[in-house]
């Protein structure tokens, strides 16, 4: 089976690009509001669209797409405009790690002084581009491995290729042979990425800066419309149509071991990555561990496919450990970056006093404080862990035992069959579960913080 | 505050009952079923199965885009380590292709008895039940555009149904013919979807005007009130193609008892009404009680006996198909 | 003189931060009392008190602790940024240190910050926040104080009240205090013994008197 590979590096890069200039706006806006609500709520915004599953937004738009199918310009134009909207959060908050800020006070005393053309742009170049390239980086490297959402819209990219091919039943070798040159294409940017987040692992400090210029429209409009359109819309659009579905479904609840089953391997995954991190801080080399993880969920489901079934190993091929594994794996780098910036909170002053007063003093406002400020970042990342290992469909679907069926490959079963009010039923009520799952641990978590400071 | 030993032992619990759980819901015993028929059809049957035996299954769907031809491979690729007890196949060569490398094991019970010659093995290795017919879907309003090419939608013929309807032509017209048939769609702009789902919702859009399809998928347009029409697709010579579902069993099967008991039950009369009542609207092949059966399955029903004989010959133009398939040459070619 | 006497000893002690020299082969002692260490702006003052604090580890070298024990809280420092838990409200600064919320209403006036006692931390000015690290570390009982540049963002009309709460304190509870200040008059007010640092290598150290003249003077390596 051949596929065009180079249409999807040029969607890929078109994506990368885009989604980083119109993440630009965002991290200009979370550097130059002061109030801390407004800023709360924009990053809420933010969190709320990469949080959002794919597979919701394509399946809300998927029912009216079939008209465009005949039209494949149009097709693949909204495929890209989707992920455009859908990564322009990630371009967010890396540039917002730029030292350069258009607020900033040294930057704006440079620019009064009037330089030329010339010096501006070597200016520009030499603090941007690492951020720049950074965001570039991660999106291509997204945008290129993705795959639920060309599925669902049959966009053909190597990635749709290859899972077909894997779930054909060619030999696996084949598949390997088809994986080599995006695995090749996306060594340059995983390079980049690894460089420049070693140098900011070395030193470079966010830094929150004060506003010296009023707040813009154009700042936060670009993130308002990725907003609306990944995420209210769908949302709203499966929610309306699930309306008299909810009562079919609870009817017949089939949907449950699927989500039992979900939670579970994704509790595991949270686990086995906790105490990967733990292993981490002390042996810095580990770090190399996260390196398959980007290269792709599908390149890491196939490699485990071939590990499970050696003889050796093949005992434990339909169990979930291979799934297990293959998740922990894919969302490693995600995690490991996520803990550093939360490790960052437990190196500060305060947090060394809170550790202190709770080390000597063993009082529960200072276990309290210690636990808030130390290990409730870490607690949050763990979380997205579960909910992200939660809603994965490509390891799911390659790797799930048999008689266990994750929820998100149950659902990306049936949304080839269209709309229905009891399919929109369980879309939101598979979703909802990692989000109620975060609420109540993140409300035991409070409420136990809470009464100790009684 | 809780100590850190409090903490360990509440975080320690919280993952054994989380594990408990998962365990629980992690099916552990029970028949090993690999099932290429649409989940939400074969679940309801399954359960049944449980209900009325007390034999728990444990069931491997494919993807919905690879359907048959991803399990048969599979079967293949674990013939030394075998997993799996019942096929479930929603297609019939892909089990004969399994016959031929001798990796089913020949039962033939009650349920064997009642389907006609024409649907199943004779020694048994494979039997056929509620079977589909392959159909042309129509969007009614621009119904006068079927014929138009670039308005016509098939699924990856590498696949399933259409694999089966590939082979056939395959057989009938020989392979440069097919080879330059399935060319010229795609030059003239057909599109080429994932399944035979896809097809029915480009179809039932308006998307596309015409396609093949199976009379499941039809049906399910149906039933969402969209504005569609059938007529069945017929081969050179006339005749219509009915592919039936297949259940066997395979060899080195450790539950061979309660694999049988399956199969009885899926070729038993009760379920080829299940099926013909449910949404999917199967066609029966054994004999069942033809005044509960609904108008437009009856219709259907009134053209198995001008099926297109899908036999042993016809594996050897589907590994060809297979092959050509595969091989990148079906491919657009450049200009 | 015997390590009873001393409260911290520093050993050959080099201290290197992102690959910049911060503290050059010190080797001093503190003793018990009122220590100021002095010095211009990079000298390594702060990295010396981080490394008394355990809040840094030396690069090379030993750092030897003498504090007291017995006490529930050996020490309480006040670092450079004041490490105020931001999302917390300034009189649960001090309740956290145990101390109940009358005793915690009492330091709080000391230092002039009674109408903020239900404000969040991350509210105040920059005065406000310094006077409450400070009134934090009075409040915690500890017998031995380390202050990072104490009340450096105060106006000069209230500066000797505080000064006088902190000597007060330190007389009644017989603690030690060990504070960094670049203001020779403030080292000279307060403190017992100094230590002069420039350039991350001692210059002087001993009686406040003595260390003060070889700050005039240039430093040890003055002609």
């Amino acid at each position: 089976m051949r596929f065009v590979i180079e249409s999807d590096l040029m969607r890929a890069l078109a994506v990368a690009f885009l989604a980083t200039a119109a993440g630009y706006p965002g991290a200009c806006f979370l550097r130059t509001v002061v109030s801390r609500k407004l800023r709360f709520i924009f990053v809420a915004v933010l969190a709320g669209i990469l949080l959002t599953p794919l597979l919701l937004t394509g399946y809300a738009y998927y029912t009216h797409l079939p008209a465009l199918t005949a039209r494949t310009f149009w097709l693949v134009s909204v495929y890209m405009g989707i992920l455009v909207l859908k990564y322009l959060p990630v371009g967010t908050f890396i540039l917002c790690l730029n030292q350069y800020s258009n607020t900033r006070a040294s930057d704006f005393i440079f620019h009064s002084i009037k330089p030329g053309w010339k010096t501006t742009l070597t200016y520009l170049f030499k603090n941007w581009r690492a951020s720049f390239l950074a965001s570039a980086a991660v999106i291509f490297l997204l945008a290129f491995n993705e795959f639920e959402l060309a599925s669902l819209m049959t966009v053909p990219t190597w990635t749709v290729t290859i899972f077909e091919m894997q779930a054909g039943g060619y030999p696996l070798l084949d598949s390997f042979r088809g994986l080599l040159k995006p695995f090749l294409i996306q060594l340059l940017p995983l390079c980049v990425l690894l460089g420049i987040a070693w140098k900011w692992a070395a030193g470079q400090a966010v830094v929150a800066e004060e506003s010296l210029k009023p707040l813009q429209p154009w700042q936060w409009i670009p993130t308002i419309v990725a907003f609306f359109g990944v995420t209210f819309i769908p949302l709203g659009m499966t929610t309306l149509s699930a309306v008299g579905g909810f009562r079919e479904v609870l009817r017949n609840f089939a949907l449950g071991s699927d989500i039992l089953f979900s939670v579970g391997v994704s509790v595991m995954v949270s686990l086995l990555t906790l105490c990967l991190l733990s292993q981490v801080r002390r042996r810095n080399y580990l770090c190399a561990l996260a390196i398959p993880g980007l290269t792709g969920s599908l390149f890491i489901a196939l490699v485990l496919v071939a590990l499970f079934q050696n003889d050796i190993l093949n005992r434990m091929y339909d169990t979930p450990v291979p799934l297990t594994i293959a998740l922990t794996l894919i969302f490693l780098p995600m995690t490991i970056v996520c803990w550093f910036i939360a490790d960052r909170f437990g190196k500060s002053t305060s947090a060394y006093l809170a550790h202190y007063l709770a080390e000597q003093t063993h009082g529960n406002k200072a276990r309290a404080l210690h636990w808030k400020i130390t290990h409730s970042p870490k607690l949050l990342v763990m979380l997205i862990v579960f909910y992200f290992a939660y809603l994965e469909l490509t390891a799911s679907a390659l790797l799930a035992p048999s008689g266990s069926m994750p929820v998100t490959v149950r659902l990306y079963k049936l949304m080839h069959y269209g709309k229905t009010s009891g399919f929109s039923a369980m879309t939101i009520l598979s979703i909802l579960v990692p989000v109620l799952f975060t609420m109540i641990v993140l409300g035991l978590e409070k409420g136990v913080i809470r009464r100790a400071w009684r | 505050m809780l100590t850190r030993s409090q903490l360990i032992g509440l975080f320690v619990s919280l993952a054994c009952v989380v594990l408990v759980g998962w365990w629980m819901a992690w099916p552990r015993s029970g028949l090993v079923v690999y099932c290429a028929h649409d989940a939400v059809y074969a679940e309801v049957i399954l359960k049944k199965f449980t209900e009325k035996t007390g034999i728990k299954t444990r069931v491997k769907f494919d993807a919905e885009s690879t359907k048959s031809l991803g399990l048969v491979e599979l079967i293949e690729r674990e013939a030394r380590h075998p997993r799996c007890d019942v096929f479930w196949n929603n297609e019939v060569l892909g089990t004969m292709n399994l016959q031929e490398k001798n990796l089913l094991q020949p039962y033939k019970g009650a349920g064997y008895q009642r389907i006609p010659n024409s649907f199943k093995d004779e020694a048994g290795h494979w039997t056929g039940f509620a079977a589909r017919l392959r159909v042309i879907i129509f969007y009614t309003p621009n119904k006068e555009k079927a014929g138009e090419i670039d308005r016509f939608s098939i699924a990856n013929p590498l696949y399933g149904t259409t694999l089966t309807h590939f082979s056939i032509l395959w057989q009938l017209w020989g392979a440069d013919k097919t080879k330059e048939w399935y060319h010229d769609l795609q030059e003239k702009g057909a599109q080429v979807q994932q399944g035979n789902a896809m097809v029915k919702n480009a179809v039932a859009s308006g998307a596309s005007d015409w396609g093949f399809t199976d009379s499941d998928d039809y049906f399910v347009a149906v039933d969402e009130k969209k504005q569609v029409s059938y007529a069945p697709a017929r081969v050179p010579g006339g005749r219509v193609i009915v592919i039936p579902n297949t259940v066997a069993i395979i060899k080195g099967t450790k539950r061979e008892e309660q694999a049988r008991q399956l199969m009885d039950y899926l070729l038993s009369e009760e379920v080829e009404m299940e099926l013909a009542q449910s949404a999917s609207r199967q066609i029966p092949l054994g004999p069942v009680d033809t005044k509960k059966l609904r108008p437009e399955v009856a219709a259907l029903q009134a053209l198995v006996s001008n099926a297109y004989s899908l036999d042993q010959r016809l594996l050897k133009p589907r590994a060809e198909a297979i092959q050509w398939l595969k091989s990148g040459a079906s491919q657009k070619p450049k200009k | 003189m015997a390590m009873s006497d001393v409260l911290f000893e520093l050993l050959n002690v080099t201290q290197l931060t992102g690959g910049v020299v911060r503290l050059r082969n010190i080797t001093t002692k503190i003793h018990p009392g009122v220590t100021a260490v002095l010095g211009p702006s990079g000298a390594g003052k702060t990295t010396l008190l981080n490394l008394l604090v355990g809040y840094e580890k030396p690069t090379s070298g030993e750092v030897r602790q003498n504090v007291s024990a017995t006490h529930k809280l050996p020490y309480f420092w006040v670092p450079f940024d004041l490490g105020l838990w931001k999302q917390h409200k300034v009189i649960e600064h001090l309740t956290v240190l145990g101390v109940n919320e009358q005793k915690a209403g009492e330091w709080l006036k000391e230092f002039d910050l009674e109408e903020q006692a239900a404000q969040k931390a991350s509210t105040l000015s920059q005065g406000q926040a310094s006077r409450l690290a400070v009134a934090r570390a009075l409040a915690s009982e500890a017998p031995l104080l380390i202050f990072d540049e104490p009340l450096v963002h105060v106006g000069p009309k209230r500066m000797p009240h505080y000064w006088t709460v902190i000597t007060h304190y330190l007389k009644e509870r017989k603690a030690s205090l060990i504070f960094s200040t670049h203001d020779p008059i403030i080292a000279a007010s307060f403190a017992d013994h100094g230590l002069f640092l420039d350039e991350g290598t001692v210059q002087g150290s001993g009686a406040m008197d003595d260390v003060l003249m070889q700050v005039e003077g240039g430093g040890q390596n003055a002609p």
